[in-house]
This record gives C-alpha cells, sequence and structure tokens, in this order.
C-alpha cells in the first residue's frame, strides 16, 4: 500500500511549494495591471432580467449579454477587437473536451448579446450542460484567421492579445433557484492609522484624494470591498457522502491596481466568517497621480461583478 | 536483464554494516552469510592481508564476568613477516581489565602474514576482540558453536565405515569419533577456530588435515582415504568445488552453505557513519549508489521508475515512506538495523506486487548480555537509542527521534506574513523491539514502529494561481505497525520464517477547499517462508504472503491530469468520494537456489499473485538470475524476470463521485502493470580493497496506468507503454585502515507512451547522467575528513508556452508545451564532512560538522510562474547548510 503514499507525497510537495509560491516577490504580481488585461466577462440574462435581474446562465432559446471586462493602460487610446466563439460543451466526468460542432455562432465586439441555441443539451446527463464561450481580444490589432492553423489570432504591430474561456451554465431544471451575479455595492478606504469608523467610500464621481508615499516604509491603508445582501446564495452540492446539500457560496475577490503596492491580489471568503469583511491593504505610490482601481467578485457558478475607482493621489 | 541491488547487513556479532551490491538477489540469505575468510589458501593475490590462524582466547576478567559486564575492546595489530604479533595498542578500550587480557591474548596470535606481489611484508591491522558475559559462563558448560559434518570414503569411491577421526580443537582438547555404516560422522564443536583432523582407517594411508571453522558454521567436509597399496601424493580439490579427483587421490570437498544473493561488496559501518552528506544515515546513504537517482521530494527513484513503483519493506511489513519530510532523515534509526536489502530490479520471486525496485529493512536482534546506549543530536533533529538484556533469553531495544525543524522554521519565517503555521512541521518515529530466544532453535521478536510527519499552516494570502487554495493547510502522514517475527530451524537443513504484522497507516491532506483527502487503512500482512537444503547443489525456497485489510478513503479534489501536468487546483469539476473498501492480495512463490559448480549459480523462480482489485486477476511472473565466475575474480552475472504491480487503490476504485453521481472515482476495470527486467553485468576484483563493477539494464513495460480524461468516462487506463535502459559503473576502494571510497556513475534513458499509438517521449523521472564521488580519509588522532561530490542531469520540465484568461475562474490557465520536452539545468553539489571521536573507558563520543553544497551552488529545482505565465523564474535547492552533531555511545 505504499504506492499511493508516494504519489501522494508527491502531492504534498508540489501543493507546498504550489503554497510558498505565493511568497514569491520577483514576478511581476498578479494585482498590478500592466498590459493589456482581461478580468472577466459579466454575463447577464435578458430574457429574464425584468422579472428576475442579475440571473447569470440561462435555458435554451433565452438571450444574455457577455460585457468583456478589461483594462487597456496604453498610453494613446487604441481599438479593441474582439470576437467571440460559442458552441456547446463536451464535458465528461468534469473533464471539458472543448467545443461540439453543434451550436456555434460566432460574434463580435466587447459586449455580445448571444441566444442559447435550442439544442439536446444530454452530453453527458451527469453534468450541468454548459456553453462554452471563447473570446479573442485584440488591443491595437485586428483578429485574422492563421491559414495554416486555421486558428483566428491577433495582428498589428504593437498590438497585444489575450485568450479568455467563459462557461454559461444552461438551465434545464427550472425546479432549481438560478445563479445571480453578485454585486459590490460599495468600496470603502480607510486611511493608515485610523479605524474602521473612520472608512471613506470611494465613490465613482468624485475621486478620492490621497496622499502620496513620503515614508519608509510607506504606510499602508485599507482597501474594503463588501457586496450586496443576497449576493452569497445558498447553493446546491454534494457533500462526500454524495448527498445534496444545501452551502452558502463563498466569493473570490480580486483587487487590482496600476499604482502603488498592493498586498495580494485576491481574497476569498473566510469559512470561519463568512460574511466578514473583505479587506486589502494598499499602499500609495511616491510620484503623485490618478491611480485606477479595478474590484471584482465572482462565484464558482459563473457569477461574475467588476467595478472601477480612482484615486489622486497628491 | 540484471539490476544489482544493494544490501546493507549488520552483522550481530561483527557490529558492521555491510553493505552488498548484488544481482538478482534474494534477500534472505544475506541475512545468514558469512565473513568468514575461506579457509583454503587462494592464489596470492597482488596483495592479500594478513589471516588469522591461531586465536588465543582472553581470560575473562573475573570480576567483571561477576557483574555481567561485557563489550569489546578495539586493538591495532602489527604483524611481523614472520605473522607474529610484534606491536598491540588499545584503540577503544574497555576499562574493567578486559584492555589487558585483549592485549595479552592478541599479542600470542599467530598470523598468514599479509604479502605484496608475493612476498610477505609487514602489516597493521585492527582487530575488534570482544568478550562476551554469558558466553564465558557458558564455557563451564558444553556449548555447541559449530556443527562438523564429516564424510570418510574409502576405495572406489565408497562409504568407508569404522573410520576413526580426531579433532584436535583450538583449546587444545581433542575429541573422537568413528564414522557410520555410510561413513559420516557429525561432531558438535564448542569451540571455533583451527582444527585438526587426524583420520585413519584399516586399509588406507593415515591423513592429517588442518581446517577452519566459523562461528555457527555448518560444515561438510568428505575426505578420501587412499588405500595402502596407491600412496599418491594428496591434490587437494578446488576449493569449494565437488572433487573430480580419482578414488585412489586424498580430497576434501568443503560445502558452506552458499548465499542466496549472486554477488556482494560490503560497505562497513564507518562508511555509513561517515560517508559525507548523509548525516550518518544508513538509508539515505542509498542514494549514494548506481541506478539510484536523486531523490526528489524525499521519494525514491530507481533506474527511472516512478517512486510508487518501489516498494519498502521492514522485514517483510510494507511500511509507506522512506524519509520523513523531503529526505531529511529516514523513519528507522540506523541502530537498529541489520541489514538493508535494496533491489533497483530483477529480485527475488519473494518479493512482488512492484515492478521498480524493492528495499527491505532488516531489523538487528537487540543485544543478549549488558546494555547500551547511543544519543545523536544534531541541528535537525535528536535520537535516542537503548537496548539490553532483561533475562538470558530475553531482550530489548528501543528508539525514539524528534526533529527540531519546528523550531527553526518558526524562526525563519517568523517575518513571513504570507504564512502562518498553526502546527509547524514536525516528525518524529520509534521502534521496540523485544526479542525471546525460547530455544537454539527459535527466535520470537515482537517489533512495534512507528512514524508521524505533520504540519499545519494558514496561508494568509490566496495564491495568485489559485486564490481558492487558501486558508488552512494541512499535512499528515503516518504508519503504527506491530509486528510478530518467529525464525525456527527444523533440521540443519530445513528452517522457515513465518512474519504476522497489523499496521494503520494514514495520510491527511487538506488544502482550503479546493482539496482535501483523508486515508485511512488497517494493513494486514502474512508471510511464511520454508528455506530446504535439498542436497548439496540445491537450495529451495518456498513461501506465501498475503496483504490485505479495509481501507476508508475521504477525498474531495480534482482528478489528477495527464503526465506532465499540473493539476488545475480552480478547476470547477470535482471529484469527491467516501467510500470504504478492503484489499485482498494472497501471492505465493518458490525459488531454487542451484549451485551445478562452484563458480555457477542459477536461481529459477516462479510467483503467483492474484489481486482482486485489479479486476480480479492473477499475475504469474517466471524469474531467473545467475552469476558465474568464469576465471578467477572475474564474475558474469545476469538475469530476466517479470514483475507486476497492482494498481493503486485510488486508480482501480469503483467508488461513486458524489459530485457527480454518474461517474466513479476510478477504473475498476484496471488490470496490474508488468515490466520485464534484463540485466547482464560483469565484475573483477583488483586486489583486496578495488573493485569494478560494470552492469546493463533494460527494462520492458507495458500495461502501464495512464490518467488520461476520455470520452468512455474513466480517467485511468492500462494503455501506457515504456522502456528503460543504461547502465552502471561502481569503482571502489573498500575501507582500509585510512581510506574509503567509491565512483558511482549511472547513465539511463526512460521513456514512455501513454498509448501504443503515441510516440515515445521523456518520463517523468529520467536523469541521464548521475555520478557520485565519495571519499573519506583518516587522517589520525580520531580525526577523519570526507567529500561527496554529485553530478546529476537536470530533472525533466514540461514548459509552458502560453496561457489562457479562465473567466470562471479569475486566473490563468497555462498551456504546457510536449510533456517533459525541457530540462533543468544540472545539479552539481560538494558535500563534507569532518569528524573528531573521543573514546573514553565506557564509550566514545563522536562530534561531526556536515557541510552541505559547500560553494553554495544554486541547484534548480523547479521554475516558478507568474499569475499569468509571462514571467519565470528558477526554484532552487538547498544553499549552503551547515550541520553540526554529536554521537555518544555508552
Amino acid at each position: 500500500m505504499s504506492t499511493e503514499h508516494t504519489a501522494l507525497r508527491a502531492l504534498v510537495g508540489v501543493t507546498f511549494a504550489l503554497a510558498l509560491g505565493a511568497c514569491g516577490d520577483e514576478l511581476a504580481p498578479a494585482w498590478e495591471i500592466r498590459g493589456f488585461r482581461l478580468f472577466g466577462a459579466k454575463i447577464e440574462n435578458l430574457t429574464r432580467q425584468a422579472a428576475d435581474p442579475g440571473v447569470a446562465e440561462a435555458a435554451p432559446g433565452e438571450q444574455v449579454r457577455l460585457t468583456l471586462s478589461y483594462v487597456d493602460p496604453a498610453p494613446a487610446a487604441r481599438p479593441l477587437n474582439v470576437t467571440w466563439v460559442f458552441c456547446a460543451e463536451a464535458t465528461v466526468m468534469g473533464t471539458t473536451f472543448g467545443c461540439t460542432s453543434r451550436g456555434v455562432s460566432v460574434l463580435a465586439g466587447a459586449t455580445v448579446t448571444y441566444e442559447v441555441p435550442r439544442l439536446d443539451f444530454s452530453v453527458d446527463p451527469s453534468n450541468r450542460p454548459r456553453i462554452q464561450a471563447v473570446a479573442l481580444a485584440c488591443a491595437g490589432g485586428t483578429v485574422v484567421l492563421d491559414p495554416a492553423t486555421r486558428q483566428p489570432r491577433c495582428t498589428g504591430e504593437g498590438s497585444e492579445s489575450w485568450v479568455m474561456t467563459r462557461s454559461l451554465l444552461v438551465r434545464t431544471d427550472e425546479t432549481v433557484r438560478p445563479n445571480h451575479n453578485p454585486t459590490i455595492d460599495r468600496v470603502s478606504f480607510i486611511r493608515s492609522g485610523l479605524t474602521t469608523a473612520d472608512a471613506v467610500t470611494v465613490g465613482t464621481e468624485t475621486p478620492l484624494r490621497v496622499p502620496r508615499c513620503t515614508t519608509d516604509p510607506c504606510p499602508e491603508h485599507t482597501l474594503d470591498v463588501s457586496v450586496a445582501a443576497g449576493s452569497r446564495e445558498i447553493q446546491p452540492t454534494f457533500d462526500l457522502q454524495g448527498n445534496r446539500v444545501m452551502t452558502q457560496e463563498r466569493l473570490q475577490f480580486g483587487f487590482f491596481t496600476n499604482k502603488g503596492t498592493m498586498e495580494n491580489a485576491f481574497r476569498v471568503d473566510s469559512v470561519a466568517i463568512p460574511d466578514g469583511p473583505i479587506r486589502n491593504r494598499w499602499m500609495a505610490p511616491r510620484e503623485a497621480g490618478t491611480v485606477r482601481f479595478l474590484f471584482t467578485a465572482q462565484d464558482t457558478r459563473g457569477g461574475f461583478d467588476v467595478v472601477e475607482r480612482t484615486v489622486v493621489v497628491e | 536483464m540484471h539490476l544489482p541491488g544493494v544490501v546493507l547487513n549488520r552483522r550481530i556479532r561483527a557490529r558492521a554494516l555491510a553493505v552488498t551490491l548484488s544481482v538478482g538477489a534474494p534477500a534472505a540469505a544475506q541475512i545468514g552469510a558469512t565473513t568468514q575468510a575461506d579457509p583454503t589458501p587462494a592464489t596470492p593475490a597482488a596483495t592479500a592481508a594478513p589471516r588469522l590462524t591461531q586465536f588465543v582466547q582472553a581470560d575473562y576478567p573475573a570480576e567483571a564476568l561477576a557483574q555481567g559486564l561485557e563489550g569489546s575492546v578495539l586493538l591495532e595489530l602489527t604483524v611481523d613477516p614472520t605473522g607474529h604479533v610484534s606491536q598491540v595498542t588499545v584503540v577503544q578500550p574497555l576499562g574493567h581489565g578486559f584492555d589487558e587480557a585483549a592485549t595479552a591474548a592478541a599479542r600470542t596470535f599467530v598470523f598468514e602474514p599479509a604479502r605484496r606481489d608475493g612476498v610477505v611484508v609487514a602489516s597493521i591491522l585492527r582487530y575488534r576482540y570482544r568478550f562476551s558475559a554469558a558466553a564465558a559462563r557458558a564455557a563451564q558448560q558444553p556449548q555447541v558453536h559449530a556443527l562438523l559434518r564429516v564424510t570418510v570414503r574409502g576405495r572406489g569411491d565408497q562409504p568407508l565405515a569404522g573410520a576413526a577421526v580426531r579433532l584436535t580443537l583450538p583449546d587444545g582438547t581433542t575429541r573422537e569419533a568413528t564414522s557410520d555404516e555410510r561413513g559420516a560422522l557429525r561432531v558438535e564443536l564448542d569451540s571455533v577456530g583451527s582444527v585438526r583432523i587426524a583420520l585413519s582407517a584399516d586399509g588406507h594411508e593415515p591423513m592429517e588435515v588442518t581446517e577452519t571453522v566459523a562461528d555457527r558454521e555448518d560444515l561438510g567436509l568428505t575426505y578420501r582415504l587412499s588405500p595402502v597399496r596407491a600412496a599418491a601424493t594428496p591434490t587437494p580439490a578446488t576449493p569449494g568445488e565437488p572433487s573430480t579427483a580419482e578414488p585412489e587421490d586424498e580430497a576434501t570437498v568443503r560445502a558452506r552453505r552458499p548465499p542466496r544473493e549472486v554477488t556482494r561488496q560490503s560497505l562497513e559501518f564507518r562508511e555509513i557513519l561517515r560517508m559525507p552528506g548523509t548525516g550518518g544515515d544508513a538509508l539515505r546513504a542509498v542514494q549514494n549508489f548506481p541506478g539510484v537517482a536523486r531523490a526528489i521530494n524525499g521519494l525514491l527513484i530507481v533506474r527511472g521508475s516512478t517512486p510508487q513503483d518501489t516498494q519498502i519493506f521492514a522485514d517483510g511489513t510494507s511500511i509507506p515512506l522512506i524519509y520523513h519530510f523531503g529526505g531529511l532523515s529516514s523513519v528507522i534509526s540506523t541502530e537498529l538495523l541489520d541489514r538493508i536489502d535494496f533491489y533497483p530490479g530483477n529480485y527475488s520471486a519473494r518479493y512482488g506486487r512492484a515492478q521498480g525496485g524493492i528495499v527491505d529493512v532488516g531489523l538487528r536482534s537487540p543485544r543478549r548480555q549488558g546494555y547500551r546506549f547511543v544519543a545523536n543530536i544534531n541541528l535537525i533533529d535528536a535520537s535516542l537509542f537503548v537496548e539490553g538484556a532483561i533475562t538470558r533469553n530475553l531482550s530489548f531495544a528501543v528508539s525514539f527521534r524528534r526533529s527540531y525543524v519546528d523550531a527553526i522554521l518558526g524562526a525563519v519565517l517568523s517575518g513571513i506574513d504570507a504564512v502562518s503555521f498553526t502546527s509547524l512541521p514536525v516528525y518524529w518515529d520509534y521502534q521496540g523491539l523485544l526479542e525471546y530466544r525460547p530455544s537454539p532453535r527459535d527466535r520470537v521478536r515482537l517489533a512495534l514502529l512507528g512514524s508521524d510527519d505533520s504540519l499545519s499552516l494558514l496561508l494568509n494570502r490566496p495564491s495568485e494561481t489559485a486564490p481558492r487554495f487558501s486558508g488552512s493547510f494541512s499535512t499528515g502522514i503516518g504508519f503504527h505497525a506491530g509486528q510478530v517475527l518467529w525464525d525456527h530451524t527444523f533440521s540443519p537443513t530445513i528452517s522457515s520464517r513465518a512474519m504476522v504484522s497489523v499496521s494503520r497507516n494514514s495520510i491527511n491532506i487538506g488544502g482550503g477547499e479546493v482539496f482535501g483527502l483523508d486515508l485511512n487503512f488497517w494493513n494486514l500482512t502474512g508471510r511464511y517462508e520454508l528455506t530446504a537444503q535439498v542436497n548439496r547443489r540445491v537450495r529451495a525456497n518456498l513461501g506465501i504472503d498475503i496483504v490485505g485489510g479495509p481501507a476508508e478513503i475521504r477525498f474531495n479534489g480534482v482528478r489528477m491530469p495527464s503526465e506532465g501536468q499540473m493539476p488545475n487546483l480552480q478547476n470547477l469539476a470535482r471529484v469527491s468520494t467516501q467510500s470504504s473498501d478492503s484489499l485482498y492480495r494472497p501471492g505465493a512463490y518458490a525459488e531454487l537456489e542451484i549451485t551445478p559448480t562452484p563458480r555457477l549459480r542459477l536461481i529459477p523462480s516462479l510467483r503467483a499473485d492474484y489481486t482482486r482489485d485489479a479486476n480480479r486477476s492473477w499475475a504469474v511472473q517466471p524469474r531467473l538470475s545467475f552469476r558465474w565466475e568464469f576465471a578467477r575474480d572475474w564474475f558474469l552475472k545476469g538475469g530476466v524476470g517479470v514483475f507486476n504491480q497492482p494498481p493503486q487503490p485510488q486508480q482501480s476504485s469503483g467508488a461513486v463521485n458524489s459530485f457527480n453521481p454518474a461517474t466513479t472515482v476510478g477504473n475498476p476495470f484496471l488490470g496490474t502493470q508488468r515490466s520485464v527486467h534484463y540485466g547482464l553485468g560483469m565484475e573483477h576484483n583488483f586486489s583486496q580493497y578495488l573493485s569494478l563493477s560494470v552492469e546493463g539494464f533494460y527494462k520492458d513495460l507495458d500495461q502501464q496506468i495512464v490518467a488520461q480524461p476520455s470520452i468512455q468516462g474513466v480517467p485511468y487506463f492500462n494503455s501506457g507503454i515504456g522502456r528503460i535502459y543504461g547502465g552502471e559503473i561502481l569503482f571502489r576502494h573498500r575501507p582500509s585502515a585510512r581510506f574509503f571510497g567509491w565512483l558511482a556513475y549511472t547513465i539511463s534513458r526512460s521513456e514512455r507512451r501513454d498509448s501504443p499509438e503515441s510516440a515515445y517521449r521523456i518520463f517523468q523521472f529520467d536523469q541521464t547522467h548521475i555520478l557520485t564521488l565519495i571519499g573519506s580519509y583518516r587522517l589520525g588522532r580520531g580525526w577523519e575528513v570526507g567529500l561527496r561530490f554529485r553530478f546529476v542531469t537536470g530533472n525533466p520540465t514540461t514548459p509552458i508556452i502560453g496561457a489562457v484568461y479562465n473567466g470562471d475562474t479569475g486566473t490563468y490557465t497555462q498551456i504546457p508545451g510536449a510533456p517533459f520536452s525541457s530540462r533543468n539545468a544540472p545539479f552539481h553539489q560538494l558535500d563534507l564532512r569532518v569528524d573528531k571521536t573521543w573514546t573514553f573507558r565506557r564509550g566514545s563520543l563522536n562530534l561531526f560538522l556536515e557541510v552541505l553544497n559547500v560553494y553554495n551552488n544554486a541547484n534548480p529545482e523547479g521554475v516558478q510562474y507568474n499569475y499569468n505565465y509571462t514571467q519565470s523564474n528558477t526554484v532552487t535547492g538547498i544553499p549552503f547548510f551547515p550541520n553540526l552533531g554529536v554521537r555518544f555511545e555508552y
């Protein structure tokens, strides 16, 4: 019986290395926005928008809107060309084998509207059927079909591109409550040395003004993100015995900026305090200027939200 | 193909830890192998060591005997060209009058002097004189030390009845006996050494010879007496070879019990303790031999096979790990080791269910007189060892070790706020032995073994590549085993070993919400082996072994990806199960050791294994190995055999995946994996110290289990194919008074195909070049300095050629290139060890400084990528690391 043990010890080594990998500070950190970058795509069910806003999945025949979230910090404005390919996903035992040839659609634009085809989604009845969306986002270039590989690619001098995959859960059982996008409703800023009572909301209208860093080390300010009530939904899942149980979603939050120093790019809801505050620490840059922040929230079923804020460093 | 094995053998009497390189070698007889020199003089080699021809028993100090004191005195003897001892120096005194007694006795020893190029020369050697209180007491009553079985033949090679035999024993006493109608007689000797044997019979010329009898030796001798009329000149037969002489000649045939291993070279305890870079740890020393790759994460990689293909046993009981955390130290105390049988391939049929290598650790018997205490303290861990006799037939040994990694790591990581340890990494292990010898024919031993490695930490910051892999992270692996071993001798030619063990093994790993594993199982093992000397040329070993027991698995994670890919811990498709299962794997084997001539040994064997959890399959595995001394000190060795290995429980599990109840965790229709080993090699002993071994090997693997998600709905298949081939060289200088060392080099290539249609590619554990140079030199006055240099080809890696942003998880998914199509830079490292030993009246104190990576080479161990895989840097291994330690023996 030692064989599986050695395999698992190897896995321990891998996971431990991965865990300690989070300590690495020599590589570009995930929170730092340097070049053209994607952050996700928000899915909104347009068919149900009026009756049930914020639904992030759709039944066959329903329309959804996908809005690409991105940042292009290039000094000069440049066009963004996005090509979307939609298809029914072939999934067996939880493993995706890419697109089937059924229900293929090609759309263009940073924001597109897509109608879920009326297909028999019984490729693997044990899985939730999905529509897979693949977006090629091309900043400063154009999307062409490579004759050699028959794959789309981004061309153009100085262009930057990323490919993004996104899944759309297809509803086949109306007795199950649909999943909704979480909603980030507030971003607060707490200056170094102050308390929660002194938190200032970072609004979208008037930029918050923050002093630049003049000390060593720089003072750490706190960024506090909160979501609207109900964003953490109760979802059905299975326990280890195979029983269907209802558990509260744990959301994952992203903190991104183009200046200063963020403590870490991600935060995940605590198991112990599932509704607790989501906080991150940020140090202002030493130079004055405008700082962009992007905050994201997402669940594990396709729900997504993003907000952008601006802070002026003086 | 023939695969050399390594056997570390700590002899009870000699207290030397021997390492044996063997080819296709069954293990059991290695235990019984003797280090006694061949009593028949050999043709003088270029250099020949002095050989003791007249041993003198020392007087046991009366007061020490009354108090039950015993021990050994290490002497340094100067033997002059006449073979007499001209000077005796006590190197390691014992006190209580032992030193004087040993010195006095040693002064009267007589040696066959050393020779250089055939010319007798003076020499200096070390001799350990042992004092056994029990033996001294027993001297008052007859006690069997050795058995002499003599057959006398006369005219026409017919048995000669009524022949008179008179033996003059080393202590001067004489024994007389008469041969029976079969010409046979049997004499039990209560002292050993040189025995003068005088034979006479009516109508035949008398004969007088001198034989050397070793302790506990079962020595068969055949003498042929010439008829009076013939008066021919005696012609001794080639040692160990059946006589081909004419009946009228006088001849002697010596029939020693042959060892089961085909090749043997010995590595002494001194080499283990002083080997640079191993911390005096015998099991870690194994990694320096040919065929063993540099360990990764403390896993033993043998001849390009996966670590899972190598099984680890403690006297037949499977244990789940051999090293604590990443190879810091082994899980069994070196003080308790009797032997380590290490086989990289072509091993005996007594080992099954493995297609790679075998490590079988043998625990030694506790001392049966007095007590012994050893404390070992270094910067990483500390251990205590005590052994002694409870009664004359009952003895014990206990050992315990605990690490201080927690204290060191706690201090190092105190300034890092990304990680906080809720339980710092700790390892500990224990062993307890209770041995009872109810009769000279029986030995019963109860052993308790256990080990535990655990840590628990809190990742304060989510990973940038897998944010949900955050929160608490814990790992624990341990085992606790109880074992009963019974050795029984039915007769001088038939013996048996029975072993029953129960062990509880557990693995617990938790990683945030994305990964959790609790694996607990009871392992019930039963083994029985019967050994019979069928005749002078054939020895048979028959055995059964059964492994089974209940297992409980709780798993929550993601499927393991195909080889060469990292598991995507952000994967939203999950595998989860909680199931109970049981294993039932009985096996049986038969093995013959055939010695048609003394220079040739053939070991054919057959093994059959049933595996209920591998689709209820049978695996029949024929094996054959040989060793042939085709010229003096030149050996040809080889072997071929079939080796099957069942799937891992999670691979063949039919348990339902809770997250997807229509699917199962594994593939319950998997069969066993199979490999065929071929080996051929040659050995030559240049002198008493220098030897060279060259081996070539080839492993043909099929039915290998590969993880390959498919539309068939199962994640594992027996579609893998592989081949491993290479060569190994060991050029070695055995320990002399000053120096020991060796050069070990392995060149190999390990390749795989995931299906018959795919092309061969480099396997994950391929290491093309492995070079190890070791040397240790005694400077005198207790000082010794040693160096170890290693050069190893970098580990294969799978390059990341791009990434795709996964909008579902907010992370980037790597796009792997061809599996293992690139490599890390080569590994090379120099380790240094300096020892200083002080010897006292009742013990010794050893202080050592071991420096790993002396020139602080940044050895690459892996590649770390940034969040979107556009940047990378190299993760390096252990930097310059000094370790200071103390070993105290009393």
